[in-house]
């Protein structure tokens, strides 16, 4: 990591954890905004994960449910309260992805993507029909999170109704402790089998490495993030149904992070704020919108597959092309 | 006994259209390993030229015929245009490009022919009695002309030369190179028939039910089931699989009490899943 990544990092951690909330403190809505654009980019993030494998999962609304479900499920019937259901309601969503990740992945590629486009309508459908996980009409009064007090001292405030910021706060922590979670698993031993499994299955398995393990591990850490997102938006929405976890959502978050680079750790987040501010722009009733987002995911396949962060990258290259072409100052 | 008659045929009608369509994505998936599914769309699009023709009154069979060009070449052309640029990247990439093509297809369906569902006033009327049963002409005829036109394609990947040409690339494409099979004129073949086939079952089936711009993507989940019970790749896994969820749709909508039938049918899903999870054909060859 250079000097010059390191301070940009560090920039832009700083705007999004204290410029943000200074700026707009007063304005819910944006405060709205860039929660929601927080959610999709730690989930669009897990889509990644499942992505350094090799795989194309359009399965993760299902952990994010999982979560959202074990969340509301601990928190309303046994009364614990959210920052204790929050981590579980993540390891709920993990244990659920080992246990269906045995049979799914064993199959690769375009199949394992098919399957689990089956997967969300499954899930979907079964928790509809399954009347103590709340049928058709989900959950409700789903508690806020609780205020800690160590003492006197205030730790975290109460969170109500009209102010976001507390939320906000939580989902930007979130989003900074996944972001670096999986930057470390990248740079670790276990990141490097990733990538291994997704180039050459047949070559990693020779080295001794088992495959399937590490398919099941990476689908189970993006379950863990994911269900994370559930739970909090279990938690801030305090209302969902079934139909809150639809396929169009799992499909979202794949297509934000192609148009931010998939191959970019930070690509799902550009891409996630990146479209949604510009669908908050254009206004709901923009009918248009549709085709707007299938020209912009065609022409990033076809004219710059690696997305909006691969497009910075080459205008860098270029500088230090002009650089080196250009006679210099002074000359 | 008449009831039941009915549930069959009723079944088989819905499971002929899924296996046309899946066939469509099965074809284009040997060749270019890529679904596209924005395949369903086109059903869509023969929904609409059916819902056009009648309001302008236009011999049935002639939209039917229109639709099986018209569709063919858009097959063709986007084959040509999109899903050629995008070979031998791994299937993530062209599996997004199809995606946008589907939200593509859709978002101009919406812009041009508006949010509402259309129905189209049946064209064949009359009921047919033997003994107690009774089935309606319509419904019959629609069975036909699928079960024609499905008998065709596989006559056509059986006898003919270039039915033949695709299937080998299938198999093993390096031999068919070898063989001079040129991979982008039957790619572009395979993409107008499947989109053909696709037409043909909007233009079909649209009498029978509805078409608005959202009705592929509904469709197309089905087709992902048809494919994952018959067995990615497999032609007779496209009919086996095509006809078993018609049939198992109809009949558990009409035995079985409303939520109950979805959560059955999805049961029976992952019930193949957990002990056939390549499918009742398995993947293989394109046979």
């Amino acid at each position: 990591m250079t000097t010059f990544k390191r301070v940009s990092v560090v920039v832009i951690l700083v705007i999004f954890l204290v410029l943000v909330p200074l700026l707009f403190r007063d304005s819910q809505y944006v405060l709205h905004v860039f929660i929601m654009c927080s959610q999709l980019s730690i989930v669009s993030l897990t889509v990644r994960v499942v992505f350094t494998v090799g795989e194309l999962s359009f399965g993760q609304v299902v952990f994010v449910m999982a979560g959202a479900y074990a969340s509301a499920i601990l928190s309303t019937k046994m009364g614990l309260p959210f920052w204790i259901s929050l981590p579980l309601s993540g390891l709920v969503s993990a244990a659920f992805a080992t246990l269906i990740g045995r049979p799914i992945l064993r199959l690769r590629g375009t199949y394992f993507s098919i399957l689990t486009v089956i997967l969300t309508e499954v899930a979907r459908q079964g928790i509809r029909s399954l009347k103590f996980l709340g049928g058709p009409q989900g959950f409700h009064g789903i508690p806020r999170p609780e205020s800690i007090h160590i003492g006197k001292f205030i730790l975290v405030p109460e969170f109500n109704t009209t102010d976001r910021l507390p939320y906000y706060f939580v989902i930007a922590f979130l989003l900074t402790i996944t972001l670096l979670v999986l930057w470390r698993l990248e740079k670790s031993p276990t990141g490097a089998v990733f990538r291994a499994t997704r180039q050459n299955a047949a070559v990693a398995e020779s080295l001794g490495i088992n495959v399937t393990r590490y398919r099941i591990l990476a689908l189970s850490i993006s379950a863990f993030f994911a269900g994370l997102v559930g739970s909090f938006s279990a938690h801030y929405i305090t209302i969902f149904y079934p139909e809150t976890f639809s396929l169009w959502n799992s499909i979202d978050y794949v297509l934000y992070a192609f148009i931010g680079g998939i191959e970019y750790l930070w690509g799902p987040i550009v891409g996630s704020f990146a479209l949604t501010w510009l669908w908050e722009y254009l206004g709901p009733s923009a009918q248009y919108r549709m085709v707007l987002f299938a020209v912009l995911v065609i022409a990033v396949i076809l004219f710059f597959p690696g997305g909006f962060l691969s497009l910075v990258k080459s205008m860098q290259s270029l500088r230090i092309v002009l650089r080196k072409v250009l006679p210099k100052r002074g000359d | 006994m008449g009831e039941f008659a009915q549930i069959v045929i009723n079944g088989l009608i819905i499971g002929l259209s899924y296996v046309m369509l899946s066939l469509g994505i099965t074809l284009t998936f040997s060749i270019r390993r890529v679904i596209n599914i924005a395949h369903a769309d086109i059903y869509m699009l023969g929904g609409f030229m059916a819902y056009f023709g009648s309001q302008f009154g236009i011999n049935y069979f002639l939209v039917l015929m229109a639709a099986l060009v018209v569709l063919g070449c858009l097959g063709a052309v986007l084959d040509t245009l999109l899903f050629r640029r995008v070979r031998d990247k791994g299937p993530a990439g062209p599996m997004v490009l199809s995606l946008g093509l589907m939200y593509l297809i859709e978002g101009v369906a919406l812009l041009a022919f508006g949010e509402k569902v259309k129905g189209v006033p049946s064209v064949f009327k009359g009921v047919i009695h033997i003994g107690s049963i009774s089935f309606g002409v319509e419904r019959l005829i629609v069975m036909g002309i699928s079960l024609l036109l499905i008998t065709g394609l596989f006559l056509f990947l059986g006898r003919v030369k270039w039915g033949q040409a695709m299937r080998a690339l299938a198999q093993d494409p390096e031999a068919a190179y070898l063989q001079g099979i040129d991979i982008n004129r039957m790619s572009m073949l395979c993409f107008a028939l499947g989109f053909s086939l696709a037409g043909a079952a909007g233009v079909l089936l649209t009498p029978l039910f509805y078409v608005g711009y959202a009705v592929g993507s509904t469709l197309i989940f089905k087709c992902f089931m048809v494919l994952v019970i018959g067995g990615l790749g497999s032609v007779l896994g496209c009919l086996v699989g095509g006809l078993l969820l018609g049939l198992i749709e109809a009949f558990v909508v009409a035995y079985v009490p409303g939520q109950l039938a979805v959560l059955i049918m999805f049961a029976l899903i992952l019930v193949i899943l957990l002990v056939r999870p390549q499918g009742l054909m398995g993947r293989g060859e394109l046979t």
